[in-house]
């Protein structure tokens, strides 16, 4: 096996609870690397036919680390969480349960740990019979009784572990919702990160796994030691001379609320504003004055993004939560009209013990928010509740019902999209989602590029992928190494190509590394294909095609319909697929070596 | 409320390893830039000439109120010192508590010693350094008995393990020497070189334990451990 990979993949059975070790394909890590790539190439092998249910035993939940995981360089800090979509399905398909691809990632220590306990990748199937919490102490896996953890809030869980295990074990845990298999809940780590997009949460929940902690100091082997240790100080100096880097380390992510504002980019009351009031009361400097306490960092990175606090005064005094970070401020915040930053906070807070997707939490409460100002919902049919914008205690209520799934949370735990289909066709054009993906925090009328994003993202409304084919491309080959999108914006791209080479020994070029990005998104597109997605998946909701903003810097921008037309045309043509279907075209899969694979 | 910057006085509560008060001093003892007249030393760029780097008996001092976590620290010790990007022998260790804390431990370089004295007399593996007041372990010595690593993490710093054949103990800093090579990562400057104007086993303590002293400092809004 190449240098950077241990070329040992952990399998766990849930059915016996056995676990086996198997090998890393070596053709396969050289095409898809690790991280997304290796999972979709994996998610892909494993199965075989479209529409299982993604709550299904047999559907596998995989972390990947990748190559430059563990390696003390700042930036591969993250771990991929691979599946196939709970909450995603296509507009038209004879199939109930299909879904799409989903890889949601999250930095903090658990990828690299993972990498350190000597495995390339961890792949969870089957389901155990009582809830339990999986240890990978290095080769010792066992598996703890978790009766006494099942129902307890992520932090809970993570506190109790944590005191039991010790502190050199890194953990991840989901939270009630998605042991009651909420569509959009997520797994959320010991530093408070969630993976957010695409229900990992509930495939976690579904197989009675409440957590998994990890431990490892192992060495990974690389092809070319001296060359990467001089590379670590490069990188370390790129970032250091970074212009942002100050303010990053000082703000984190949290001052992109006051310029999205600006921009005309924010999502407010259901995205239907692009700027919001009261944004400056969420963002710095009342974080950093009334709520931080401390800064953490992920893995070797200098830019400590993790930015925890807690509430100095009020209702919720004491409560410790993480950020806001972008999209939580955005999502929980301007999306549902909050003013306050301790109403933010615990909503968060409240959020990521529930271990909910913060970003289609807000959503779906902005949905909620929006029917009931519309009259389509009334306090009836919401189980007594008035959910008028920024009012926090209703909007509590309804995170707790939502996990538990009681009374109205059973719809809406379904996400907003199956949501307003159980409620009625009045709902439907308040559902602001991508393929059943709720829309993350950037509004699309002042700034189109985000229609490209949200519509062409491979698992649904998420507004990581980037606007340009190349963009997607760089950031999906970032993704399958790991590497986060903020460090890449302070060091470049070019470190960690050089760094793949020097792990791997593995030649390569600009050309090569785009090419492995184009190769997992077309796979991760076939994927979605065989399971009935078509061009019609890639169109925003109607209401943003529609309706101009009414307030703010960005006054009267619109996305038009035509517009979203002309984009989306052009990307297919410049993808090499086709037009009218968005499949891909014979010869792009052929260049790419997934000619095979096509669905016929 | 201000809760980030820390006054020298929560500081000092927050039972750190070191306190502030030494900075003055350390600035005129430790003579800054002195270029490496020899410029040899294994070929290592932080194994300089130590007598130009510090002339009194001194301890590494931590502020864990800043750590943030990232690891820096571990991974440049096992580079620069073991020469692996195993941290498995690093002799500064970060560890993750919940709530939320990161601790980074260290050898605290007590002055009694305990693993010192316990070191088996047919060994006498554990000395000190008469300039810096590092404790020195010597490889060749260690019998692997684990005698310094039990009084360790019974009443200090819980810092020593053994070995991955479980045939030496590791973990012990000696000060790179005078010049250690974590310091100078540490992107949020926790750590410094000061300095033993206290008794180092005054500050010795498991991460647990310094944890639950910080949780009072940091997390100050109605919340205990």
């Amino acid at each position: 096996m190449a240098g950077g990979f241990s070329g040992r993949i952990l399998e766990i059975d849930l059915n016996r609870q056995r676990h086996f070790v198997s090998d890393t394909d070596k053709r396969a890590a050289e095409l898809y690397l690790g991280g997304r790539g290796m999972g979709i190439k994996t998610l892909w092998d494993r199965l075989p036919a479209a529409g299982l249910d993604p709550l299904s035993p047999e559907n596998p939940l995989m972390f990947w680390p990748g190559p430059l995981s563990g390696l003390p360089l700042a930036g591969p800090s993250r771990v991929s969480v691979v599946t196939k979509a709970a909450n995603t399905s296509p507009i038209d398909s004879t199939l109930p349960n299909a879904s799409s691809v989903t890889y949601s990632s999250i930095g903090g220590h658990f990828g690299p740990t993972l990498k350190k306990a000597g495995y390339d990748g961890l792949i969870v199937s089957g389901r155990s019979d009582r809830p339990v919490v999986l240890l990978i102490d290095e080769g010792k896996i066992t598996f703890r009784d978790a009766a006494d953890l099942w129902g307890q809030t992520t932090s809970t869980t993570l506190e109790q572990l944590s005191h039991e295990l010790g502190p050199d074990f890194r953990l991840l845990a989901i939270g009630p919702a998605g042991e009651k298999g909420v569509r959009f809940a997520g797994i959320v780590s010991d530093v408070r990160r969630t993976t957010a997009r695409g229900g990992s949460g509930a495939v976690m929940g579904s197989k009675n796994l409440k957590a998994i902690a990890v431990r490892g100091n192992l060495s990974i082997p690389v092809h070319n030691p001296e060359g990467l240790i001089s590379l670590r100080r490069n990188i370390s100096a790129l970032i250091s001379n970074w212009s942002n880097y100050t303010h990053w380390r000082r703000w984190g992510a949290t001052p992109l609320l006051l310029s999205s504002d600006q921009a005309g980019m924010l999502t407010t009351k259901n995205f239907r504003e692009g700027s919001w009031q009261d944004i400056a009361n969420l963002a710095i400097p009342v974080a950093e004055r009334e709520f931080w306490v401390r800064h953490a960092a992920c893995a070797h990175c200098p830019l400590k993004c993790i930015k925890i606090g807690q509430i100095s005064q009020g209702p919720w005094k004491g409560i410790i939560a993480e950020g806001p970070g972008y999209s939580a401020g955005a999502m929980l915040g301007a999306n549902c009209g909050i003013s306050d930053l301790n109403g933010l906070m615990k909503l968060i807070s409240r959020a990521d013990d529930l271990g909910l997707d913060p970003i289609a939490a807000g959503n779906v409460l902005g949905f909620v928010m929006d029917l009931y100002e519309n009259g389509v919902l009334r306090s009836a049919d919401l189980d007594g509740l008035s959910p008028a914008w920024g009012h926090v205690p209703s909007m509590l209520a309804l995170l707790d019902q939502i996990a538990l799934r009681q009374g109205v949370g059973e719809i809406l735990s379904l996400g907003v999209k199956k949501a307003a289909a159980a409620i009625g066709t009045a709902a439907v054009p308040f559902a602001m989602h991508v393929k059943g993906q709720e829309l993350a925090g950037w509004n699309v009328a002042a700034s189109h590029d985000f229609a490209l994003v949200y519509g062409t993202s491979n698992r649904g409304g998420s507004h990581q992928e980037g606007a340009s084919i190349q963009e997607q491309h760089r950031r999906t080959f970032l993704d399958a190494l790991c590497i986060c999108r903020f460090v890449y914006g302070a060091a470049g791209i070019a470190p960690y190509q050089r760094a793949l080479g020097l792990a791997t020994g593995w030649e390569s070029d600009d050309a090569a590394m785009l090419a492995a990005g184009e190769r997992i998104w077309n796979l991760e597109k076939l994927f979605n294909i065989r399971e009935g997605f078509r061009r019609e998946d890639d169109n925003l909701p109607q209401r943003m095609t529609s309706l101009a903003f009414t307030t703010g810097p960005k006054k009267g921008a619109t996305f038009s319909a035509e517009k979203q037309v002309a984009l989306l045309d052009k990307y297919y043509a410049d993808r090499g697929w086709d037009k009218k279907t968005s499949l891909p075209t014979h010869d792009k899969l052929k260049s790419l070596g997934l000619d095979k694979l096509a669905p016929k | 409320m201000k809760r980030l910057s820390f006054s020298r006085r929560d500081f000092v509560i927050g039972a750190l390893v070191g306190t502030a008060a030494g900075a003055g001093i350390m600035g005129a003892l430790l003579r800054k830039s002195a270029p490496n007249p020899s410029g040899l030393s294994g070929g290592s760029v932080f194994h300089t000439d130590r007598a130009a780097r510090i002339t009194t008996l001194s301890y590494i001092a931590v502020d864990n109120a800043r750590c943030t976590g990232c690891g820096t620290c571990e991974a440049e010790c096992s580079l620069w010192r073991e020469k692996t990007f195993d941290t498995w022998g690093s002799r500064i260790r970060v560890q993750h508590l919940e709530p939320s804390i990161d601790i980074a431990s260290i050898c605290a370089s007590c002055s009694d010693a305990l693993c010192v004295a316990a070191c088996p007399k047919e060994a006498r593996a554990l000395t000190r350094d008469r300039l810096t007041g590092a404790i020195l372990l010597n490889q060749d010595k260690c019998i692997g008995c684990g005698a310094c690593l039990k009084v360790c993490a019974k009443d200090r710093s819980d810092v020593i393990r053994m070995s991955r054949d479980g045939k030496k103990a590791v973990g012990i800093c000696d000060l790179c020497g005078g010049d250690p090579a974590c310091v100078k990562v540490c992107p949020e400057q926790c750590l410094s070189l000061v300095p033993a104007n206290q008794d180092g086993r005054n500050l010795a303590g498991k991460p647990v334990n310094i944890a639950r002293s910080l949780y009072r400092n940091i997390y100050r809004s109605g919340r205990d451990d």
